[in-house]
């Protein structure tokens, strides 16, 4: 049923305020309609996830005021243009590379890398709604789909046990590098 | 608590996949990650190389099953990396079709180089593969889209490999996969000669 939940969003597309579905579920789905956020995200909840719980916890410890943060200041009109989506890919890309390399880190890191997340998220999360109303529902389904995004990636990723789950895992982040990073270079190197 | 390590599993590759497939617009992201996802297996000299690096990481063994497939796609980005920069590569399509016949040819001759050589064959091959994709990402309408499709194509090629290449634990299944190297590493001559 989760799985049927989760293919639901295909049917419904576009980027932020979509028909129908009214501002706050919306902001629900933001996070896994933008490409660059659904990578930023898988790529963190993969490797914080293969860190084990306490990396969970740190990684959500940052992840979280950071998050609202930015997305309060997305919220206030803070508006940093186009220019967030390439660093989030970047942040994606060197998450990737971590779940890769299945590094066992420090879990001040994992908080570092989670509010270097949150915030980008965040930023780059600025409703299309002009209203106070329709703004702080939109930004509230965001904190909240982005979390539940979050939290499933990386839980999913902490109950790999076998040996094919965790090489699953390492592909996954092997991808999710190689697509990040051509698309990063693409902003910056294309001619 | 197995079905909810299987709900989460199922859950967590449909948010993966639901994540691939949307975009700022269903067109333009649809569209992206269909044409990545074609572009791989629309071409016979990439798909004989794929399935050949998947089907040599299982003739291999373990850790080869999944190094090689985890290699392959990083130093692809940065072959893709040098073909978006505009930086021409000599005969990419020549090491392509190289690609394929070298491959195919361990696979047939059952050569067992050590872990980092094998790695660093595949990754050396991976570069052409990549410069192809990546000077063809600047005229994607939705590049993430497309660098995903191709990447899980490129993944998904390997997996058939893979699975081919199980067959080893059997003596038949081995002369199997070995035919096998020898079917790719023959198509290989025949894109060397097409590229010549």
């Amino acid at each position: 049923m989760a799985a049927a939940l989760l293919l639901m969003p295909g049917l419904a597309q576009a980027h932020s305020p979509m028909q129908g579905i009214g501002d706050f579920y919306g902001g629900v789905l933001h996070p896994i309609l933008v490409p660059a956020h659904a990578l930023a995200l898988v790529m963190l909840g993969l490797c914080c996830g293969q860190g084990g719980l306490y990396a969970m916890r740190s990684c959500y410890l940052g992840f979280l005021p950071a998050l609202a943060v930015g997305l309060v200041l997305a919220g206030a009109g803070l508006d940093p243009g186009s220019s967030l989506e390439p660093v989030l890919l970047l942040v994606a890309a060197l998450t990737g590379v971590m779940v890769v390399l299945q590094l066992s880190l420090p879990h001040p890191l994992f908080a570092a890398m989670g509010a270097a997340a949150g915030l980008l998220l965040g930023l780059d999360s600025a409703p299309e709604a002009v209203a106070p109303g329709p703004i702080a529902a939109a930004l509230l389904g965001t904190s909240l789909g982005a979390f539940a995004c979050l939290l499933l990636i990386a839980d999913l990723c902490e109950r790999a046990r076998d040996q094919w789950q965790r090489v699953a895992v390492r592909v996954a982040g092997s991808w999710g590098t190689a697509s990040a990073s051509l698309v990063f270079s693409l902003r910056w190197l294309a001619p | 608590m197995m079905w909810v390590n299987r709900l989460l599993w199922g859950a967590g590759l449909c948010l993966v996949w639901a994540g691939n497939v949307q975009a700022h617009s269903a067109a333009e992201i649809g569209g992206g990650f269909v044409s990545g996802l074609l572009h791989p297996v629309l071409g016979w000299d990439h798909v004989a190389a794929m399935v050949a690096v998947g089907l040599w990481g299982a003739f291999l063994g373990n850790p080869a099953l999944w190094l090689l497939p985890v290699v392959f796609p990083l130093i692809m980005a940065l072959g893709g990396a040098i073909g978006i920069a505009g930086i021409n590569m000599p005969s990419v399509e020549i090491g392509i079709a190289l690609s394929a016949l070298i491959l195919g040819a361990m696979i047939l001759l059952a050569a067992r180089p050590p872990l980092w050589l094998a790695a660093a064959i595949v990754g050396a091959f991976a570069v052409f593969h990549g410069h192809a994709h990546g000077t063809e990402l600047p005229a994607a309408v939705s590049p993430l889209a497309y660098s995903l499709g191709f990447v899980i194509a490129t993944g998904l090629l390997h997996l058939a490999g893979i699975g081919f290449g199980m067959l080893v634990r059997w003596p038949l299944g081995r002369i199997a996969v070995r035919a096998g190297g020898a079917v790719i590493a023959i198509a290989g001559a025949l894109f060397l000669s097409s590229a010549v």
